[in-house]
Order: structure tokens, then sequence, then C-alpha cells
């Protein structure tokens, strides 16, 4: 016979009153609640059926209570699990004390002090957030011609700010999810409002409408996976310089924050708080390990021709950018030391754009990613038939100027040649050819 | 008519903090402001006379369960928040801790309160004992 189980139990905190009567109904069957995994899924072990009571208290797991647990523990509950405002007592074996809440105004009382203040917080805390990380990436945007579209907002996180794209993803159903809880928290409030005049005690929501209501948990936990990888994926494309602080300080925090409240928190917050500490910086060694498609550009010429003197020996870099899904550089080289390299008319001796991918299958994306930055030269025409789906060299005559397009595994390469050719095509050609293939080679 | 030319017009109770919404309507059809914890919850009552002697938390559930014979249960939550009022309202005071258990006793107002609501609950009872009487010999 199965000794332990799992299921989904993915409820909204305010229905915790139908919670608390499943594992009530749990334990009368024989499975003792033993925790909970990610948030959603409900872990049981084998008992004897009516061994265990359970009773769901709200709690705040920052400050804590002094002296609350204790008397729990005194009057028969113990503590067996906490999550976010919710704490999990369970009564001693084979003992049926009285619940640890029995006046249902008080209990609602309790649930606006330790839970609700601190949800409304966190709550603007959260939306001010996402309204910053949103506001840092929309100049961004601009930096396209073209109007936001799908494509635009999708190279955005793959190329600049993965975060600030992954709230630009998750903006509107995060903001449509957050309405809906709003109205549903409303209603309930309502509910124990009423009940706390009447004297009754909280109402006790049907079992089947908690796990549709639940379905708003799932969507929030999706959220916060995509915006978790995506700060990940930042962490690694960005330098330590930039990362390292925040952490520094945010451990400081915590630390000090475990530190003053020891006596009121439970063991369960204090764990919680030492599993995120360690869970970030785990993620931070994680992406200090990482590969980088970054490589500077210091130093670094396509066709090693002798530079004009403004550059010495070094190209005049437009654009560099990276994340951990692609690199994206523009930059421009002399052909004639004696040629100032860009014209008076801003119009470049030689311009290339590159971009590579860290895998093979990013190799079509950065095919559109560099012909879209000669916008200007070829005004809107479309990717030469081909370079979406295999390897080659292009040629696209502009008016007065001539694009190659290269495209090699996981990496495209632009050049854009204004004018007379200083050097022969094969010449050029076989120099980007080369450069290509000193692109980091595509992952496994 | 009760007492002082009022009589008693309306009530309310409110569990949540246990006082009485009393409005007196005097012969020219005055109020009289109300005043909290006049009256008492049945829990908060006997939370008050359990702590006529210093007791820890978990000894005054006990001592209610005991003396009303299991008919009055007092969960820990909901004594927490008592005792966290009461000491708030200066009812009870904090006498001493021990092993994370914390003593309270009555403070003298908190004996006052207990006290009226003792009157009153005789009154009550003296009150109905009359008029049931009464019915009887009828």
């Amino acid at each position: 016979m199965r000794q332990k189980k799992q299921e989904l139990c993915a409820f909204l905190m305010f229905d915790y009153k139908a919670i608390q009567e499943l594992l009530n109904r749990r334990a009368g069957e024989g499975w003792a609640f033993a925790g909970m995994r990610l948030g959603l899924l409900a872990r049981y072990a084998r008992c004897e059926p009516g061994e265990y009571h359970y009773f769901l208290d709200w709690c705040d797991p920052i400050r804590g209570d002094e002296g609350y647990l204790e008397l729990c523990a005194d009057a028969g509950w113990e503590l067996i699990w906490e999550q976010g405002y919710l704490r999990f007592f369970r009564s001693r074996p084979g003992e049926d004390p009285a619940p640890i809440q029995t006046d249902g105004a008080l209990e609602y009382q309790r649930f606006r002090k330790k839970a609700l203040r601190r949800m409304a917080l966190s709550g603007v805390l959260l939306l001010l957030t996402a309204l910053f990380n949103f506001l840092m990436y929309l100049p961004l945007l601009g930096e396209y011609d073209v109007s936001v579209t799908a494509r635009e907002v999708l190279w955005g996180f793959l190329e600049h700010g993965n975060t600030g794209a992954a709230v630009v993803l998750l903006a509107l159903p995060a903001l449509v999810g957050l309405a809906v809880y709003l109205v549903l928290l409303a209603h309930r409030l309502l509910q124990w409002q009423g009940a706390a005049r009447r004297g009754e005690p909280l109402p006790v929501p049907s079992l089947a409408g908690t796990r549709a209501r639940g379905a708003l948990q799932l969507l929030c936990w999706l959220c916060t996976v995509v915006l978790f990888f995506a700060i990940l994926t930042d962490m690694a494309a960005r330098s330590p310089a930039f990362t390292l602080p925040v952490l520094i300080g945010v451990t400081i925090g915590i630390l000090l924050s475990l530190a003053m409240r020891a006596r009121e928190q439970s063991e369960f917050a204090q764990r919680y708080a030492l599993r995120v500490l360690a869970g970030m910086w785990a993620c931070f060694a994680l992406a200090l390990g990482c590969y980088f498609l970054f490589p500077g550009l210091k130093g670094v010429l396509l066709l090693q021709a002798p530079q004009p003197p403004i550059f010495q020996a070094q190209p005049w870099i437009i654009q560099e950018q990276g994340s951990f899904f692609l690199s994206h550089q523009q930059w421009v080289e002399g052909l004639d030391p004696a040629v100032p390299a860009i014209g008076s008319d801003g119009e470049a001796q030689f311009w290339v754009s590159r971009c590579a991918g860290r895998w093979e299958g990013l190799g079509a994306l950065c095919a559109q990613i560099v012909w879209a930055d000669a916008g200007e030269v070829h005004q809107g025409a479309p990717l030469p038939t081909g370079a979406l789906e295999e390897d080659g060299v292009w040629e696209y005559q502009g008016e007065a100027t001539t694009l190659y397009l290269l495209r090699r595994g996981n990496a495209a390469l632009l050049l854009s040649l204004d004018g007379e050719k200083l050097l022969p095509t094969e010449e050029i050609l076989a120099a980007a050819e080369g450069f290509l293939s000193r692109s980091p080679a595509p992952s496994a | 008519m009760g007492p002082g030319g009022f009589f008693l017009t309306q009530i309310e109770y409110c569990s949540t903090i246990g006082y009485s919404d009393i409005r007196y309507s005097g012969v020219g059809g005055e109020h009289v402001a109300r005043k909290k914890l006049d009256t008492l919850t049945e829990p908060m009552y006997y939370v008050l006379l359990a702590l006529t002697r210093e007791r820890h938390g978990y000894g005054v559930m006990q001592y209610v369960a005991g003396l009303t014979d299991g008919r009055v249960n007092i969960g820990a939550g909901t004594l927490y928040a008592l005792l966290a009022r009461f000491e708030q309202e200066g009812l009870i005071r904090a006498t001493a801790e021990l092993e994370s258990r914390k003593y309270y006793q009555l403070t003298d107002a908190g004996r006052q309160v207990l006290e009226r609501e003792y009157g009153r609950l005789r009154r009550q009872v003296a009150d109905a004992a009359r008029v049931l009487e009464e019915e009887g010999r009828k």
C-alpha cells in the first residue's frame, strides 16, 4: 500500500478554510498532511484515520508573534508548515483540541492585522517594480523605427534587457489576473465582515470553487518562473559589478531582519529566508559560470586593414550588447588610412553588423536582426530567400551601397560597402568568413 | 424604566471587542454616549474571571474549560488576541515570564469591569427569575 502521495493543491489564500476542511477530510481518510512542494503540491503520509486534526491560521512571516506558537503548542497544536501568510497547525496524535480561533470576528481581525496590510504593501511594491522595469525598457523599444510588434518585443527579450522584456510580455496577463484577484478578495472580505458582525464563524467556501480560483495561483506561479528565468539570464549577461552590490545589500537586509526578529519568527520563516538567500547566491554563481556570447570588440578588426588615425587601429563601435541568448554588435572600419572612415554625409567606409546566437537554431533570427540594421540601405526589402534556412552569402545592390549578408551556423554578418571598393570583393568576403569562423561555436 | 429615569431602547452586541452599543433615551429624548467594555462577551468574562489569580495563557484556557465543564472553550489564538487587548486597555498586566510563558493578573481597573459585569448579570438573572415566577403563578 502506498505510504506517501501528492496532490495538486493550488489555492488562493483567502480560500484557506476550504483547504483546512480538505486536510481534515484527508486525515479522516488516513492521509496526514506533511507539507507543500513548490507551493502547489500537497504532500501526504499514511496515518490512522482521524488521528490528526488541522487548523490554518494567519501570520505575519516577517514580524511574527512573540509567545503565540508556545501558547498554541500548550493548547495541543503544533506548527508543521508555513506558507506565505498561512500557518498549518496539526493536533497531537489522537487529540482533538479546541480550534485555535473560536471567534470569527477576532479571526477576521487577525487576518487584517497580519496579512492584509502586508499583502497590500507587497502588491504596491510589486506594481511599482514592474512599472519601473517597464519604463526602463521603454526607451529601448524606440530603437526600432517600426511600431512595437510582438517580433520587436521578442527581439528585445533576446537582445536587450530580459527582465524588462519579460515584464512587458507578462504585463497583460498579470494585470488581468490581478484585477480578478482583487474582485474575488473584495467579495471574500465582505463575507467575512458580515460573519464578524453577526458573531458567526467565518464561512467555508466550496472545494470546487477553491480549485477553480486556484488557477490564478498557477498563473502567478508561471509568471514567476518566466520572470525568474529572465532575471537569471540578465545576470549571466551583465557584469558582476552590476549584480553583486544588489545581492550584498539584499543579503545584509535579510540577515539583519532574521537577527532582530529571531524570537518572533517561526523556524519555517527563518529556513525559508535562508533558502531564498542561498538560491540567489547559487544563481549568481551559475550566472558567472555561464559562457558569455559577448566578445569584446576592442582591437578586433574584420579586415585587418590599416585604420585612419582617428581609429588608432580599433573599430568605431556603434553598438555592442548581448544577453544570455544573443550578442549583437555594429561597428565601422576604415579601408583607406587617408580617408575619414565616416564621410561628411554620415556614410561609413565599411560598416559591419554581426549577431551570434547561443544555439544554431537562432541563426535565422540573427540574419533577420542584422538585415534590419541595414534598413536605411535596402529600404525595407525582404530578407534574401534562403538566408533563413541555410548557410551562404547573399549580395544586395543598393543605389550607392552594396550589402553582403553572410550566414554561418549560429551567426550572421552584414557588410555595407559604400563608394569605391578599395579591396577586391573576394578578399572582403574571405575576411568575413574568417571572422565568422572565429565566432563562438554553437552549443551541442 | 431603568435607574436614573432612562429606559433601554436598543442594544447591539459586538462580539469583536465586546462592547454594547446601549442607547438610553431620556424623558426628553436625550442620548447618552456609550462606553467601551460596558458589557463583555462570555469568553471575555471568563478570561477576566480566571485572571483574578495570576495565571499564564494556557492556565487560563484550562481554568475556564474546567470551571464551565467544557461549555466554554477559548481557542489559543482567540485568547492571545483577548490578552493583548486587555493588556492594551489596562485591565490586566503581565506579572512574570517563565520559559516563554507570560503570566497575567487583573489590575484594579480590570477588577472594576469584572465586578460591574457580575452585577449586571445578577440583575439580569433576578429580573428573569421575577418574570418567570409571575408567569408560573398564572
